[in-house]
């Protein structure tokens, strides 16, 4: 990351993966290798519209790589987290975890 | 909000939905069910046929379950350290059970087989179920695990009919499993697939 804090000192969230939405979709993503849309569908209990348009945006900011293929002679679009959007997974992990490291109980 | 679920039970949650359809319970209910059936009605040597219903449960679920449900692979390193399990589970199992068999034979020099076979082979029957239930989380597995366990152990004393108990614990497996299938697709309605699909 070229910038890990804002100008205040205060670290920098990734506003992609912080949106609770797509979190729920990148934590479903990065769990598993790959899904079609129906079962993230399931999964999130997100409508179709609404994760479309997430899906979207985490495709735009290359953290999910479509692949169509044939599985059982069924062509499925599989949706999967890319290396971009693992490790923009992770650097929010740690992002969160260092905020709140020494916050007293 | 669950503020405690995580990671690992999310990936569980994730694996446990493909065995809310009852499509596995109904076709080993079936298994034994038929089984019963050949048995009692002295078809033995036809007893292949049983295994039809388990020949046929990724067929149905591909027709019930993934147009439902939708599709997913999981991470293959997870899916080898679970087969990994569940070998080394099996084979444990197995070798702990045959040197037990064999020390008890041997201490009792002689007819545990005969006086024990039915609770030994309700021992072997129904560690499967229980193996898989342990590693999967699905915990009606456990229950009928113990079903089997308790049919044998009942047999063993009472020596009632085998193909009598196999029907009872067919039909609720059959019938637990048709449960789980309504609920499932009352819960899941079919879905096009051409209306579902990420298409920018």
């Amino acid at each position: 990351m070229k910038n890990k804090t804002e100008s205040n000192g205060f670290p920098k969230i990734d506003k992609i993966v912080h949106e609770p939405a797509r979190l729920m979709i990148m934590t479903f993503l990065y769990v598993i290798d790959s899904s079609d849309f129906l079962f993230l569908m399931r999964q999130t209990g997100l409508t179709k519209g609404n994760l479309s348009s997430h899906m979207n945006k985490l495709e735009d900011a290359g953290y999910v790589d479509i692949e169509k293929k044939f599985i059982d002679k069924i062509p499925r679009t599989m949706l999967k987290l890319s290396k971009k959007g693992r490790k923009a997974f992770k650097d929010y992990r740690n992002t969160i975890i260092e905020l709140f490291k020494d916050m007293p109980e | 909000m669950n503020n405690k679920i995580n990671l690992t039970q999310i990936e569980k949650k994730a694996f446990l939905t493909y065995f809310e359809d009852g499509i596995l319970d109904i076709c080993v209910g079936l298994l034994f069910l038929i089984q019963g059936f050949l048995l009692d009605f002295g078809k033995a040597p036809f007893i292949y046929i049983s295994w039809i219903p388990v020949i046929l449960i990724y067929p149905i679920k591909k027709s019930i379950t993934f147009p439902r449900m939708g599709f997913v692979q999981f991470r293959k390193t997870k899916k080898r350290k679970n087969q990994k399990t569940i070998m080394f589970l099996m084979m444990a199992g197995i070798v702990v059970f045959l040197a037990l068999l064999l020390h008890v034979k041997i201490l009792s020099k002689g007819n545990f087989i005969e006086k024990f076979g039915f609770i030994v082979l309700g021992i072997i029957i129904s560690a499967p179920p229980f193996i898989g239930s342990v590693i999967t989380g699905i915990t009606r597995f456990t229950i009928y695990s113990l079903i089997l366990l308790v049919v044998f152990i009942h047999e063993n004393f009472t020596h009632s009919t085998v193909p009598i108990d196999f029907m009872i614990f067919g039909s609720i497996m059959l019938v637990i499993g048709i449960f789980f299938l309504f609920k499932f697709l009352k819960k899941y309605p079919n879905q096009k697939n051409e209306e579902l699909s990420h298409e920018k």
